[in-house]
């Protein structure tokens, strides 16, 4: 390829190596925090969306989102609900859902990124944080389909502001054993028949072979 | 849906008992909870890019191969991979690397990096951050396309 621009030197004849595995590249997303222009850059090339969805109020992701959705129309890549969107979310879950906020408070109150600030319960009942049980966690993160849309990853922040490993992966086996299978029964039921599976390599190889086929039969035509 | 797990990578003194861990010990611990990502049968571990303290994840390529080659199932992802301060080039070879390496188990979170002291340190200007985010996109796109 040849590429002249304001942000790096120019390329002449080259060829990134190794070339993408089976002809097709890595499925990228694009994550915003608060930045509009980020969301019209991900629907101008129908690539993905990812809210980290973390700080702040439903509402702000809500916006984001929304204005990822409509671009991705606009654009031609689909309709708006098949726009591929992913989201954060973050909790700290026991079996009771009081030992977890006692055991979570102190490292709520001085995490750097919003210790000393809003309390912890302001914080639980206004962003998308979880301190409680399983069955908690399995309730407010099947509201973000609610408010987001139908969409295609969910990731969650665990290991971060202080917890030790051994507490994080407590985290984790509970998660798989309690929270998981709910979540994609409830997923799966929940999803409408248009909306895309989440981008997979398989996916996208097989994606391509189908383009190449139709383009060959049009061309035989 | 693919449910997974995301790490910011900060070294965060534990409040309780006021210890610090190293970033020896952070750097392990992400591998062994990649590793029980795939044990309890989640889809994606992904892990952030950062160049300045608190955070231990500067390389999240390297990281992801070391547990790409110890997982057989999970998608390896970022969270998020700077194309502010990147070059672009060397994001798309860095992660046709890693999509062979791992037998396409790879996606990336293009960002732009909110840090504004990190942007000299690579030659850039914050102030252009979301042209090039846009702009910057190109050539990965072309060249690994």
């Amino acid at each position: 390829m040849n590429w002249s621009g304001k942000f790096r030197t120019p390329l002449q004849n080259f060829t990134s190596t190794p070339r993408p595995l089976d002809g097709v590249a890595p499925f990228v997303w694009h994550g915003s925090i608060r930045t509009p222009q980020i969301a019209e850059v991900a629907a101008y090339y129908g690539d993905g969306f990812f809210a980290n969805n973390i700080f702040w109020p439903k509402e702000h992701y809500q916006q984001l989102i929304g204005l990822y959705r409509e671009r991705y129309e606009h654009y031609g890549h689909g309709k708006a609900d098949q726009a591929i969107v992913g989201l954060g979310g973050q909790f700290f879950m026991r079996k009771n859902s009081q030992d977890a906020v006692k055991e979570f408070r102190p490292y709520f109150d001085n995490a750097p990124v919003y210790g000393h600030g809003p309390s912890l319960e302001d914080f639980t009942a206004q962003t998308p944080l979880t301190v409680g049980s399983a069955q908690e966690v399995i309730e407010k993160t099947l509201t973000f389909r609610e408010y987001f849309g139908d969409y295609q990853r969910q990731l969650f922040l665990i290991d971060h502001a202080g917890l030790p490993l051994k507490t994080v992966l407590e985290q984790l086996d509970l998660f798989g054993e309690e929270v998981l299978p709910v979540l994609r029964q409830e997923y799966a039921e929940k999803r409408p028949a248009h909306v895309p599976e989440p981008p997979t390599h398989a996916g996208r190889v097989a994606a391509l072979l189908a383009s190449q086929d139709a383009a060959k039969a049009t061309s035989e035509a | 849906m693919q449910i997974g797990v995301f790490s910011v990578s900060d070294i965060t003194t534990d409040p309780t008992t006021g210890r610090t861990p190293t970033e020896n010990e952070r750097i392990k611990a992400s591998v062994a909870i990649a590793k029980k990502v795939e044990e309890i049968g989640m889809d994606v571990y992904a892990i952030g890019e950062h160049h300045n303290r608190p955070f231990f994840s500067s390389s999240p390529t390297t990281t992801l191969a070391y547990i790409a080659a110890q997982t057989e199932r999970i998608i390896l992802s970022t969270a998020t991979t700077l194309i502010t301060t990147n070059d672009p080039v060397k994001i798309a070879e860095d992660f046709a690397m890693l999509q062979h390496l791992s037998d396409g188990r790879v996606d990336l979170v293009l960002g732009r990096g909110n840090t504004a002291p990190v942007y000299p340190w690579f030659g850039k200007n914050i102030q252009d951050g979301v042209e090039p985010g846009h702009r910057e996109l190109q050539p990965p796109a072309q060249a690994v396309g």
